[in-house]
């Protein structure tokens, strides 16, 4: 096979504590005429267009959304404001933040499902695709990029955290004069001025299909599953016109470190299970790959 | 390495301590370039061929001058050596770099607005031991700013010149690379059954991890292969980390990232005792490149009960 | 002998630290080393933004991003501060002219240097960050210094 395409993304997989309570949010979140649900034992799946959510039941949800782990969801520009109102309206609350991807630099809503997971609600004029990006901390923003680009061959869209302006932004948020979404700053004490240092998170942008992954190096800890592990939740899957054993033969030719090592490292690990690869990255954010027939 | 707080501003008596720590005296050539990386590993040709002098506006020729022989240990070549129309003065270094001195009425140590400008220089650990001894002669205001990302046998000092400009001299003594011994003799670490496949357990009295894997167990020496750093496990990770200079490794030592080419974490044997216990003999080193699975000491496979 | 081997190290700050990267690369064939602060112990550390290692000929610089918007300097040849020199052999001095040319390397020189000096010709140039650089061919090449690093 030639290099490994994904062409865009399949799904989310997200835990909630309570499916009947997930499955109001997301209906406020959706409405009733993008697509429907789908009930299947300890899951439930909203399925709209060619793209799906699905929600399993976890008594303690992972949502890292203490590092600012989401997913944008497309809604149609017309419907944002009063779609961010019927969830306040419901009890839960919206904050207005912007992010640092080109199509976020105007502030969106932001709000919390019930188990806790962030859901950015993106303004679209295609709102027939329900993901619009998918965002994950990583603790090594160095190794990160080399698996969203050379691993993975996501396409470049964009740096952020690498420059005088940015940072210059990052001295604005300190000050009260930035809405930057929380986990997009920090302003951790330098162990050299021994004051706090108000810095962007290096974030890379990296656009698969129609959609992008967002990657940012985080300032909290991530408590990993253990490497063992390579399916999980939370979880983006991929979409490939590839056969499993293209994409199975592909990742393990792949060897990615930022440096050169003696031992046969830098391989990825993965599962293949029938259509399905499995992989995460270093930083324990799971993947999947949704194979053609 | 990051050296663009004022000299007067505050500092740590750790950063103030650390600046006073010297190295065993001796006049072995640096191996290191600092900061971890190896200097001349990665000498393809290139636009340019090596590394060949610094130049330095400074108020007065006379007085930097002076600094740079007497503090800082360089020769002094001689003045008006090359085509610049303002006074300088041309200064060399053992490996052959040269520090021009030009003399300016406007001195601009760190243009405005730029960031963390510094230069670093090499020194043996006998020209460092001289120099700390110079800084305190003429009551030069010395600190390190690394000072938390110090591995044994790296010292480095932060100091500026007359004119302000920020200078860190490094010296990666022998001590950085030495393979460091406990000297505890065999230690005992409990019964072999009571660690599961994956778990690592420090003892600290030896400066060893003893980590059980599937293949068996490893006694991983806590000094990390790059220099000599103490690794500390990264339990959220799943991982090895010397806090110093970003090395990884994983459960089995394999260095995994951070730094380029160095070797997996060394091993001591592991023999069980016939209660089953697990015994590390802290007396022999076993250098690897990386895990292979008969370096793995299997538990007997029945615990004898008293 | 001289009380001191050499220079180590330079830390200098580009309005971008990719881009500047990129040109240390590209134009004068750098070796990407790592990256400090690309890690979240170094975000927790107060580190700022990542500041990517690279060495040319083996010599370290790390790049830092600036702290304000400062214009270029009006001219490739300065000290405003510092410079940074390389060497090349004699004979290869000719092509590294050559080849700033064709990369369009904005520059000044060669400038010949007097001929009881340890310089011979240099070239002046800058880096994305207005930062100066000399290429310069030296007099002294044949003279046996201490190595800049000795092998492990």
């Amino acid at each position: 096979m030639g290099p490994l395409q994904l062409e865009g993304f399949a799904s989310v997989v997200l835990d909630a504590a309570d499916l009947r309570a997930t499955r109001e949010f997301y209906s406020l979140l959706f409405g009733s005429d993008r697509g429907q649900w789908r009930e299947h034992g300890r899951r439930v799946t909203f399925v709209g267009g060619d793209q799906s959510v699905e929600f399993v039941r976890h008594p303690r949800p992972r949502t890292l959304a203490h590092a600012g782990q989401h997913v944008g969801y497309r809604i149609p520009r017309a419907e944002i404001g009063r779609v961010a109102d019927s969830l306040a309206a419901s009890g839960f609350e919206v904050n207005r933040w912007h992010e640092d991807h080109p199509s976020e630099r105007d502030t969106t809503p932001y709000a919390k499902d019930p188990s806790g997971n962030i859901v950015e609600l993106v303004p679209s004029d295609h709102a027939g695709t329900l993901i619009d990006h998918y965002y994950v901390p990583v603790e090594d923003i160095e190794h990160a990029e080399l698996f969203y680009l050379n691993a993975l061959r996501g396409q470049l869209d964009t740096y952020f955290g690498y420059s005088t302006a940015d940072v210059s932004q990052a001295h604005r948020w300190s000050e009260g004069k930035d809405s930057a979404a929380p986990w997009t700053r920090n302003a951790y004490v330098s162990f050299r001025t021994h004051e706090p240092n108000p810095t962007p998170a290096a974030q890379v942008f990296t656009r698969f299909g129609e959609g992008y992954v967002g990657v940012t190096l985080t300032g909290q800890r991530l408590p990993e599953p253990p490497e063992e592990f390579l399916k999980y939740t939370p979880r983006l899957v991929f979409r490939s016109s590839h056969a499993p054993h293209e994409v199975a033969s592909y990742l393990a030719s792949v060897r990615i470190s930022p440096v050169s090592l003696r031992y046969d490292g830098g391989r990825i690990r993965f599962r293949r299970e029938g259509r399905d690869i499995f992989l995460r990255d270093r930083s324990g954010n799971f993947f999947q790959i949704a194979c053609a027939g | 390495m990051e050296t663009a707080a004022p000299a007067n501003g505050y500092r740590t008596t750790r950063q103030l301590e650390k600046a006073k720590e010297l190295p065993q005296a001796s006049d072995a050539l640096p191996q290191y370039g600092g900061h971890g990386y190896v200097p001349g590993s990665r000498q393809e040709e290139g636009f340019v061929d090596r590394i060949s002098h610094l130049v330095l506006g400074v108020g007065s020729l006379d007085r930097s001058e002076h600094f740079y022989n007497d503090v800082m240990g360089m020769d002094i070549v001689g003045r008006g050596l090359m085509a610049e129309q303002r006074p300088h003065a041309v200064l060399r270094m053992n490996t052959g770099c040269m520090l021009v001195l030009v003399e300016d009425k406007n001195v601009v140590p760190r243009r405005l607005g730029t960031n963390a400008v510094h230069h670093a220089f090499t020194m043996t650990p006998n020209q460092y031991r001289r120099l700390l001894e110079k800084v305190k002669e003429h009551e030069i205001d010395v600190w390190v700013d690394r000072a938390q990302y110090l591995a044994e046998g790296e010292f480095n000092v932060n100091f500026r010149d007359p004119d302000d400009h920020a200078l860190e001299v490094c010296c990666d003594a022998p001590e950085a690379s030495e393979v460091i011994l406990p000297n505890v003799g065999t230690i005992d670490c409990g019964p072999a059954d009571s660690f599961k496949v994956g778990d690592v357990k420090l003892f600290k009295e030896a400066d060893v991890f003893l980590v059980r894997v599937k293949e068996g167990f490893l006694a991983m020496s806590r000094w990390c292969t790059h220099m000599n750093g103490r690794i500390i496990w990264n339990r959220e990770h799943w991982r090895f980390q010397c806090p110093y200079h970003h090395a990884t490794f994983d459960r089995c030592g394999n260095a995994t990232g951070g730094q380029p080419d160095i070797d997996a974490l060394r091993l001591y044997p592991v023999n069980f005792s016939p209660e089953g216990h697990a015994l590390v003999d802290t007396s022999q080193v076993i250098h690897r490149a990386c895990f292979e699975p008969q370096q793995a000491s299997k538990p007997p496979k029945v615990a004898v009960t008293a | 002998m001289a009380n001191i081997e050499g220079l180590n190290h330079t830390g200098r700050s580009v309005p971008d630290v990719r881009t500047g990267e990129q040109f240390y690369v590209d134009v004068l064939g750098a070796h990407h080393c790592n990256t400090i602060s690309s890690a979240t112990e170094d975000v927790r550390a107060g580190r700022g933004a990542p500041h990517p290692c690279n060495t040319v000929a083996g010599y370290l610089f790390v790049l830092f991003p600036h702290q304000d918007d400062i214009p270029l300097p009006e001219s490739p040849r300065g000290e405003d501060g510092s410079r940074i020199g390389f060497s090349v052999s004699r004979q290869r001095f000719d092509d590294v002219v050559a080849r700033a040319r064709d990369l369009e390397l904005p520059f000044e020189g060669p400038v010949q240097h007097p001929e009881h000096g340890p310089f011979g010709e240099s070239l002046y140039f800058t880096d994305p960050g207005g930062n100066f650089m000399e290429v310069c061919w030296r007099r002294d090449e044949e003279v046996a210094y201490n190595p800049l690093v000795s092998k492990k």
